[in-house]
């Protein structure tokens, strides 16, 4: 549940190995990998109709009705309804904008911070790059999800703060990897050739440097949006984010525990909303990496 | 730290007098290093309370249930030595964690350290019974993997890799209560007592983990077995089970140590969801009660605690890597 990438992370792609074409490129070997269009098939899905919730849920998500509380799926109601008669299938719907969105707008700030962090340490180098250096060591030290759960219960329980916790811990992982793509893209012709006719340092990090990197951090930032998704889904699972009625999945979760004898399809859905977002991250994130960079493909 | 590969560049291991003398001064060097480190954990701990919202004289009375006169406010901004400087509250707090007084529970007084040593035996049960059971799972699933690439048994290892990957452990818990607890009544659902309570959550835990060890064990015996000893081992006419579990699995465990130290991590945090589900009184739970009640300095003591006990081990799991493959020059980084 770490929302650190792991460098050691392994392959989970189901993807039947094919022989590398020369002269092929990403995209086209991303179109060739059937799981990784798969995932990007089911995020789209969930994407489009997280988006359509205003058209499709049929029910306003918090509307309280008693008379209809604890409905089995199918009938009036697709998904059923939960212990205040609130229709799940609404609050998937409406849960999944505000999953997804937290999770969005954490990797967002995550990506923010660690891109300018990065950058900043490979390209001045000398003391600031030691002290950025240290600081990420230091963050590192602290298992992620326990640090995060920390800081976002200090802060008190809201998705704000859980997003907070989230993103104070998950730069640090992207400024050290931005930082050595740096290091190295310092020492090419053409960074060089730039540097020596003068061009300023922000305009060297954002014409010559940026774009070079931006392809393997995209790759990350997706493998990784699966567990960021899991992580927040987790610390709202405990109570620290989205609070009583806000749907959101991880809450909807908890909010089953109590119900789980006589109504378990209060826990199956989101659930299951949880687990195909993250497969599909994960699926997408595979393919995206053995896409831009085919000598990482699985033996 | 562990998850940091060293640099397999290295001079050949000789096992004498003046190799000892590398490890001992190595060994020294990394606990020298390790102090700068763990003085800035414990500014952050420390610091950590001070993110939450108002004064915390007023929080830890309001965790107390007290009334928030004026008085009490000052007296408790006294008592906490609130009125000082931040950086002489953090020496003052730090002397006092020196001697492992992490002050007391705003709830219930009791001290922290006390209700963290009486909780740590439990998480230390539920985290060894999840490792032993994932390494469990993955030895044999990751071998037999690379052994039969792409037979359907390598594709399970896919599909269990992908699931465990993508399943939210709190998830996974909740239907093993269902099943077994509730619908089966096999096991029992809460709490800690005997072996059968153990099952549960060590399941649970133990996904989070197993499906990354299958794979990285599978990756690493497929390129083992690549490799030009092992064809010489068949050579010489050893049976396949003896170029397998005496020449491959030996080198391919290796690598496997060094997500030993990623695994504290995930044994330490999922150990917060997965003790909470199960009501396994570890330090965990404790942990989200306190935070939930505003406990902050049973959360500070947590936090503390667990960074030190990951950083141990990755220290640990690092020595022990260098030890295993003798391939590493014991004076680089790690």
């Amino acid at each position: 549940m770490a929302t650190r990438v792991e460098e050691t992370r392994p392959s989970s792609s189901l993807a039947q190995e094919e022989p590398i074409r020369s002269g092929e490129s990403p995209w086209q070997r991303l179109v060739r990998d059937r799981m990784a269009l798969l995932g990007l098939a089911i995020l789209a899905g969930i994407v489009l109709l997280v988006l359509a919730a205003p058209w499709i849920a049929g029910q306003d998500p918090v509307a309280i009705d008693p008379l209809n509380k604890l409905q089995p799926p199918g009938g009036e109601h697709l998904l059923g309804t939960d212990n205040l008669g609130r229709s799940i299938w609404a609050r998937i719907l409406w849960g999944g904008r505000l999953t997804l969105g937290t999770a969005t707008a954490a990797m967002l700030v995550i990506l923010a911070v660690g891109l300018a962090v990065g950058v900043v340490a490979g390209l001045q180098g000398g003391w600031v790059d030691d002290l950025i250096m240290r600081v990420v060591d230091v963050l590192m030290a602290f298992p992620s999800l326990i640090l995060a759960l920390a800081i976002a219960g200090m802060l008190g329980p809201s998705l704000v703060n859980v997003l907070i916790g989230i993103a104070a811990v998950g730069w640090v992982t992207y400024a050290r990897v931005v930082r050595g793509m740096v290091l190295s893209v310092r020492e090419e012709a053409y960074v060089e050739a730039a540097r020596s006719v003068g061009v300023p340092a922000w305009r060297l990090a954002l014409r010559h440097v940026l774009p070079n990197i931006l392809s393997p951090i995209v790759v990350l930032a997706t493998l990784d949006m699966g567990a960021l998704l899991l992580s927040i889904s987790a610390l709202s699972f405990l109570g620290l984010g989205a609070q009583a009625p806000t749907p959101e999945w991880g809450r909807m979760l908890n909010d089953a525990r109590p119900f789980m004898q006589t109504a378990p399809h209060l826990m199956l859905f989101p659930g299951l909303a949880i687990f195909l977002t993250v497969m599909a991250f994960n699926l997408l994130g595979d393919g995206l990496r053995d896409a831009l960079d085919p000598r990482t493909r699985r033996r | 730290m562990g998850g940091r590969l060293p640099s397999p560049v290295g001079l050949p291991f000789v096992g004498d007098r003046s190799q000892e003398v590398a490890i001992g001064i190595y060994i020294l060097r990394r606990l020298v290093l390790l102090v700068p480190i763990l003085l800035a954990i414990s500014f952050i701990s420390f610091s950590l309370i001070h993110l939450a919202p108002g004064d915390p004289a007023e929080v830890a009375l309001r965790a107390m249930g007290a009334q928030l006169t004026q008085d009490a406010i000052q007296a408790m901004r006294t008592q906490l030595g609130l009125d000082d400087p931040f950086l002489v509250q953090y020496i003052r707090w730090l002397a006092r964690v020196l001697r492992l007084d992490f002050g007391a529970s705003v709830r219930t007084g009791t001290p922290v350290a006390e209700l963290l040593l009486t909780r740590l035996p439990a998480t230390i049960e539920l985290a060894t019974a999840s490792f032993l059971l994932a390494v469990l799972l993955a030895l044999p699933l990751g071998v037999v993997a690379a052994v039969r690439q792409h037979t359907p048994i390598d594709h399970i290892s896919r599909v269990f890799a992908l699931g465990g990957a993508s399943m939210p452990g709190f998830w996974l818990a909740l239907i093993l209560i269902y099943l077994f607890a509730v619908k089966l009544d096999w096991l029992p659902a809460l709490g800690r007592g005997d072996g059968r309570h153990l099952i549960l959550p060590a399941v649970t835990l133990s996904m989070g983990i197993a499906p990354t060890y299958s794979r990285l064990l599978r990756a690493s015996m497929c390129e083992v077995l690549s490799q030009p000893h092992i064809l010489t081992a068949r050579a010489k006419g050893l049976s396949n089970q003896a170029v397998i579990l005496g020449h491959a699995l030996r080198n391919a465990l290796i690598p496997f140590v060094t997500v030993l130290g990623i695994s504290f991590a995930h044994l330490l945090g999922g150990a917060v969801v997965v003790e909470t589900i199960f009501s396994w009184p570890g330090i965990g739970k404790l942990a989200v009660d306190a935070i939930l009640t505003r406990d902050f300095p049973v959360v500070q003591g947590f936090v503390l605690i667990s960074a030190l006990i990951f950083v141990v081990a990755n220290l640990v799991v690092d020595l022990s890597y260098r030890w295993l493959d003798p391939r590493i020059r014991l004076t680089g980084g790690g």
